[in-house]
């Protein structure tokens, strides 16, 4: 069986939590408590596009926070 | 014609002689009788079946080793009488007889017992040896023993006989291959009324018998176990022809490949009606019961799955009187794992049997409770697809919570340095730091970690650009790290030993503002950074900053680079969340206090080496730093652990293994760890032998060093040695394919959160985004997915059961072959590279590379070009050990470069005396138009032996000689001829030895070993000590032999060498290791 996280020919979920972080979320599970979706469905790499290109701070948004005060 | 038969299948047997006279399998039915039963009335009605049925009439004779069947002579038959007995007492004794072995030469396979109940009833029991018969036809004479003639069977139509071989399936159990000699051990297993109910009217309504349901229920859950769908499983044939003669057991083997995503309804009766072909393997029983005898051989690895319904309750009444049916706990199974099941009263009762050395009691149990889960799921319409089925039994659910279970970080909001700061502000004038005899003290380290941040803060770096290190091993590390997260920035931390194309790299792939430089990397490829390089010297001169700055927890403390799949090594950011939790724990667990020393030995591109460096800096202890030279020999790793007397220190295996190869015999005083790689149970024992303690540990880099670990307890150890439990702050998933989580004991994927969790790839957001998902059960929170596979053990200690993806550990380096095949690719002479790692354990395994060439005639010294390019790129532990030229490669049926295929040619011939070696002859052809060229290459790491005329090896030159090429030494000079074979079959990595030989037995050995390579693949170096004697041309020493020491200037690019040296000469080792390492 193909791992739903590796399966280059499934459908994906840009999933984000509160700390602005992304991840890529196989779109035939349930979204997990505390990530909403930011965009999706869509081919493995159309997500990955949309990662690269919208995940640029990679620092959590907590520290943005802190650093920005 | 029923004996002919007999005859036949027992002479298959002869290979197998050994096994079949110690005896083997029996099989046993039972009866519980009310009221006392005399043992004379039994022994009479004996004889009455010995008439009946010619196979109790007969033994076998010992026809030089050959069990040939001849008449008895006509004894009073085996009938044991016990002792009046409590019934649990009874049943054991019973048991006990049942599993006795028959003496086939003195009389015919076949005992009764008779046992007085104290409660007044009597339990009988029948034993017979499976060549006798089987189980069905134990409790067919066991029914006429008690005066009721059998029920007459069924005759199923024969099947195909063919069967595919396949490899063996690896059991979700601690062990290593089964050595069980047919013992096995039993858990008993039942379904209660209602599932049982529930279980007959869902076959019912799907219309297949009920032992259909739970073959197949049996089959999905080993593919839950296993992730295996195309399991066989033996199986009894139903019946026999002669009804009245008994007969060896036929057993029919059951294929089914289970679809997991097809309804559960369609699944059974799929099931079911593969029942109906069973393949008749004639052999069967003969590999089930000869298997024990030859497990190296697989025999009959296809069967490694019993599963046995036996429908016939056993008698109601048995000699007139009520009775029931009584299961022993059976010693012998021919299978790996065999499942009993009955329908007895409104339920359905059982056992799970498994092989003695492949499972335990618990394992067993837990099985059982996953079936009982697997059923009750599947008999109440589950409308989910088979192979979503639940298998986690609400306790077993229970227990993985509480391994699972997360837990709060142990360094609160603190990071780095605030932990050291606390000791710099308690014991100021205790030393901190030594390297050899520099000692700093804690005012010191601070005064240099000031003048640092505050010299890094004038620079006034681009914000957020982290700091490289790459500096020699100096005693000032802990000062520069300190400095440079004092000044707010991650560390680059760098080996500068590494290719500067690498350093690059990592500087520019980081984003580092700076790069802090001690002349360590020559001026000339300063320039090739990209970035400027400050002199520590200039940052020591700075005015020390008064007010030190604390870093934010979550910022990154550390950008460390590993080797990635893409090609690219890939900067993983550590926060000082995870590096302070990692060393507050750390520090807990093994209870380092103010006053103890850690010692000091792993470079500084690798993450543990913060660990090494702060962990006694946070505990108000000494860091002591050895140095490269030092941390790379065993003999001078032993000088400073006498001289420092340290109380910790940690490495990878390979460092113990030199460490012992070089006579080290432990320190009762010292506390060791150990992890990065496989840990052999050998190393494991050894070490808690020979030392204070032993921690076991692992983490990747991505979770901030150690996620797991124990101490070992000084006990003999489980072939996978175990790692442990998690550090606080840290907690574990183990998913299997489907992300689901597994039960305990079942390997899956190990994923790791909490403190430890990186922030991902530094510059690389999609990677982080597929590596780091989402924890399922925590509000959004993250894993990190490791691609290292592990099971929870019985006990909830967790163990490492390899990787799922190409990923490699190399004496402790990790490594993805994808990146070295990308970095080969990169050539312009080549097409294509694939990269194949050859050898069984850690310290054999060795990179091939095979190369297709853009031009069909590539010019001289292609290999030499590519390789000298890959030094360019590829650290050395990196680098292929020997290349072959490939005119195409070969594929698979997808089209992928079939690697599999690969592996199997035979490796390049590390000898750079071969240049002009043909490959030698295939045993399987290669794909269409795949035509290898011709094998050349040459060790990365030359071997050098040692001459000693006349005189025995000198200790310490064998020694220096391990240390330097890491590698065992194998002296066969005093063996004589005919042991040579047996002295290297016998070495445990016979891929990681080099032989000494002296004359005639030069030949000797290299015969042997390409013995050894044709059978296991890798096989040791052979160097030869003049005089070599008759060497033929296939058979020639690697050797070449030199009485110059300064000619092997020129040898680089061969493999091995042989350095003639005098009795008492003194050897320079540092001319030879230039000589020999200095290949860039």
């Amino acid at each position: 069986m193909t791992n739903p996280f590796e399966d280059t020919d499934a459908q994906y979920l840009v999933l984000v939590n509160d700390e602005g972080q992304h991840s890529l979320w196989p779109a035939t599970i349930d979204v997990p408590q505390g990530w909403a979706t930011a965009y999706g469905a869509d081919s493995r790499a159309g997500c990955l596009q949309y990662v690269e290109e919208h995940w640029t701070d990679m620092r959590p948004k907590s520290l943005i926070d802190a650093e920005r005060g | 014609m029923s004996e002919r038969i007999l005859v036949d299948r027992l002479a298959l047997f002869q290979a197998e002689q050994t096994t079949f006279w110690a005896g083997g399998l029996q099989h046993s039915r039972a009866v519980l009788v009310a009221g006392e039963i005399d043992p004379a009335t039994v022994a009479a009605a004996c004889a009455g079946l010995r008439r009946r049925h010619a196979a109790l009439r007969q033994r076998f004779d010992d026809a030089g080793g050959e069990p040939r069947l001849v008449p008895d002579d006509g004894g009073p038959p085996e009938v044991v009488a016990g002792a009046t007995r409590p019934l649990a007492t009874a049943l054991a004794a019973a048991a006990a007889d049942a599993s006795r072995r028959f003496d086939l030469r003195a009389r015919p396979g076949f005992r009764v017992g008779v046992y007085p109940v104290e409660d007044g009833r009597t339990l009988v029991v029948l034993t017979l040896h499976a060549a006798v018969g089987g189980r069905s036809a134990a409790a067919r004479l066991l029914r006429e023993l008690g005066g009721q003639p059998a029920a007459p069977l069924a005759v199923p139509e024969d099947g195909p006989t063919a069967i595919e071989p396949r490899q063996p399936i690896t059991w979700p159990t601690s062990r290593g291959p089964g050595r069980s000699r047919g013992r096995s051990i039993t858990a008993a297993w039942s379904l209660g009324e209602s599932d049982t109910a529930l279980l007959h009217r869902f076959a019912a309504d799907v219309g297949v018998p009920v032992a259909s349901v739970l073959r197949c229920a049996l089959r999905v859950l080993l593919f839950r176990e296993t992730g295996e769908r195309d399991i066989l499983i033996g199986s009894p044939r139903a019946g026999h022809p002669g009804e009245a003669v008994v007969t060896p057991e036929d057993i029919q083997i059951l294929p089914y490949v289970l679809g997991p995503r097809i309804p559960c309804a369609d699944a059974v009766r799929a099931e079911h009606a593969a029942a109906a072909h069973p393949i008749r393997h004639p052999d069967a029983l003969d590999l089930l019961l000869s298997r024990a005898s030859r497990p190296d051989r697989h025999a009959g690895a296809e069967l490694q799955v019993g599963f046995r319904f036996d429908p016939d309750p056993g008698p109601a009444t048995w000699a007139g009187r009520e009775a029931c049916d009584v299961d022993l706990p059976a010693a012998h199974s021919p299978y790996e794992l065999e499942v009993e099941v009955a329908p007895r009263g409104g339920l359905i009762v059982g056992a799970w049997r498994g092989a003695v050395g492949l499972f335990d009691e618990q394992t067993l149990e837990r099985m059982g409770r996953s079936y009982t889960t697997l059923i009750r799921d599947l008999v109440r319409g589950s409308a989910a697809p088979i192979g979503d089925l639940d298998v986690i039994h609400p306790d077993d659910r229970a227990r993985l919570a509480a391994w699972e279970a997360p837990t709060p970080s142990v360094s609160g909001g603190h990071t780095v340095v605030d932990l050291v700061g606390e000791w710099i502000g308690r014991t100021p004038g205790e030393p901190a730091v030594i390297l050899g005899d520099a000692v700093r003290t804690y005012r010191e380290l601070d005064d240099a970690a000031s003048r640092i941040a505050a010299g890094l803060r004038a620079l006034e770096l681009p914000p957020a650009s982290p700091v490289g290190i790459l500096v020699a091993r100096r005693v000032e590390l802990p000062a520069i790290l300190l400095g440079v997260a004092r000044a707010g920035r991650a560390a680059v931390p760098m080996d500068p030993s590494h290719p500067v194309e690498r350093l690059a790299h990592i500087v520019g792939d980081s984003g580092c503002g700076a790069v802090i430089g001690d002349g360590a990397l020559p001026d000339d490829q300063v320039s090739a950074l990209g970035a400027p390089v400050i002199p520590l010297s200039g940052l020591l001169a700075a005015d020390p900053e008064p007010d030190g700055g604390r870093p934010h927890p979550e910022s990154l403390a550390y950008v460390l680079y590993t080797s990635g799949s893409t090609g690219r090594p890939k900067g993983v950011g550590v926060t000082h969340r995870g590096l302070a939790n990692c060393l507050v724990a750390t520090r807990e667990l093994l209870d380092f206090r103010p006053g103890r020393s850690l010692l000091a030995v792993t470079t500084i591109s690798f993450d543990i080496a913060m660990l090494e460096l702060y962990l006694a800096l946070t505990s108000g202890g000494r860091t002591i730093l050895a140095t490269t030279a030092q941390a790379r020999s065993g003999s001078q790793l032993q000088v400073v652990l006498a001289r420092h007397r340290p109380d910790i220190m940690q490495a990878t295996p390979m460092t113990w293994h030199i460490l012992f190869a070089t006579g080290w015999p432990g320190d009762p005083g010292l506390t060791v760890s150990c992890g990065g790689d496989v840990v052999s149970p050998e190393l494991a024992s050894r070490l808690t032998a020979c030392t204070k303690e032993f921690w076991h540990t692992y983490g990747p880099t991505e979770a901030s060093m150690y996620a797991v670990c124990e101490r070992l307890p000084r006990e003999p150890q489980t072939s996978v040695v175990p790692v442990g439990r998690p550090l606080p702050g840290v907690w574990l998933r183990i998913r299997d394919a489907a992300n689901r989580p597994v039960p305990p004991g079942v390997i899956g994927e190990l994923h790791i959160g909490g403190a430890g969790v990186a922030r991902g790839y530094v510059g690389a957001p999609g990677p982080t985004a597929e590596r780091f998902v989402p924890d399922p059960t925590g509000a959004g929170g993250r894993l990190y997915r490791t691609g290292d596979l592990a099971r929870w053990r019985a006990d909830g200690r967790l163990e490492l059961r390899g990787r799922n993806d190409r990923q490699v550990k190399i004496r402790g380096h990790r490594i993805e072959p994808d990146e070295i095949e990308s970095v080969l690719g990169r050539h312009p002479e080549i097409a294509y590279a694939a990269i194949v790692v050859t050898g069984h354990d850690s310290g054999s395994k060795r990179i091939v590379a095979f190369l297709q060439p853009r031009q069909p005639e590539p010019g001289p010294d292609l290999v030499t070009r590519v390789a000298a390019h890959a030094r360019q790129a590829l650290p050395r532990y990196m680098m292929p050990s020997s290349y072959a030229l490939m005119s195409a490669m070969p594929l698979t049926s997808t089209g992928k470069v079939d690697r599999t295929a690969l592996a199997r040619i035979r490796p390049p011939q590390p000898n750079g005396a071969a240049d002009d070696r043909e490959v030698p002859p295939r045993r399987e052809p290669l794909a269409a138009g795949v035509r290898p060229l011709r094998w050349t290459g040459r060790e990365d790491r030359p071997a050098l032996a040692l001459l000693g005329g006349d005189t025995a090896w000198p200790a310490p030159a064998v020694a220096e000689f391990e240390r330097w090429f890491r590698v065992a030494i194998l002296d066969v000079s005093g063996c004589r001829a005919r042991d040579v074979a047996a002295r290297l079959a016998t070495h445990e990595a016979p891929g990681a030895a080099v032989v000494l030989a002296r004359g005639d037995l030069a030949a000797m050995a290299v015969e042997a070993a390409e013995d050894l390579r044709e059978h296991i693949g890798v096989a040791p170096k052979v160097l030869a000590v003049e005089p070599t004697g008759p060497a033929t041309p296939e058979h020639r020493p690697h050797t070449i032999i030199s009485r110059h020491p300064e000619l092997l200037r020129e040898w680089r690019d061969t493999n091995l060498v042989l350095l003639a040296l005098d009795p008492g000469a003194a050897m320079d080792w540092s001319l030879l290791a230039s000589a020999v390492a200095g290949t860039g």
